[in-house]
């Protein structure tokens, strides 16, 4: 009976596993399995820098050179992940000038070149967004 | 494009992900301390900036952002 209950589980679980495995395979995002980060299938290992000021900077278009030598100078390095800061509340050029409302030279305007019917995510299959929603951000 | 577009534009011709911080614990940016003061100029009373945490009224302000960004990013 030990027996058939355990090969019963295994029925159950295995399949969720590989579930899991091939929805975890497509989408181009790091997410976590255990103790591991995955990509693709495989655990993720990352060399990354922080750099809070690159929505600020990019928000003025003469200063966006800045922003691609730094990710250009990064890569070059090898590293392959920034933390930056996709917030800025209230202050001198905000995102959020007060709650709910929003600086939309800051944030989300449409890419003219893009098909406006394809979802965000489909247009940067390369690139992933790790929304740290809960986590605050305890390095400046 | 603008501001956060770009970034994530550049980040991937360069292949880098990022992680996107959506406060701060510290008042540079604004970040929990900004989001306390709202509250309070809305009438809440409140004493410290770890009300961030304990405010019902700061917290919906927090989570409307989260989804605000969320929602803006998939539906860009």
């Amino acid at each position: 009976m030990k027996h058939f209950a355990f090969v019963f589980l295994l029925a159950i679980l295995v399949p969720q596993e590989c579930f899991h495995a091939t929805v975890e395979a497509r989408d181009g995002f790091v997410r976590t399995r255990g103790t591991h980060f995955m990509l693709n299938g495989y655990p993720y290992y990352a060399n990354g820098f922080n750099a809070y000021w690159l929505m600020y900077t990019a928000s003025d278009p003469s200063q966006r050179f800045k922003v691609s030598n730094a990710f250009r100078e990064a890569a070059s390095h090898g590293l392959t992940v920034a933390r930056t800061w996709a917030f800025s509340d209230g202050g001198y050029r905000p995102l959020q000038y007060s709650p709910g409302f929003y600086n939309e030279q800051m944030f989300t305007v449409r890419d003219p070149h893009f098909p406006h019917f394809l979802p965000f995510n489909m247009s940067f299959l390369a690139v992933f967004i790790f929304l740290v929603s809960i986590s605050l951000c305890f390095l400046v | 494009m603008k501001g956060l577009d770009f970034v994530i534009s550049e980040a991937r011709k360069h292949g880098i992900k990022l992680i996107l911080s959506l406060v701060n614990n510290y008042e540079n940016f604004g970040g929990k301390k900004q989001y306390v003061n709202w509250a309070r100029s809305h009438g809440q009373y409140l004493t410290s900036d770890d009300d961030f945490f304990r405010s019902p009224v700061v917290k919906g302000y927090y989570m409307n952002h989260v989804r605000v960004s969320t929602i803006s990013r998939l539906a860009s």
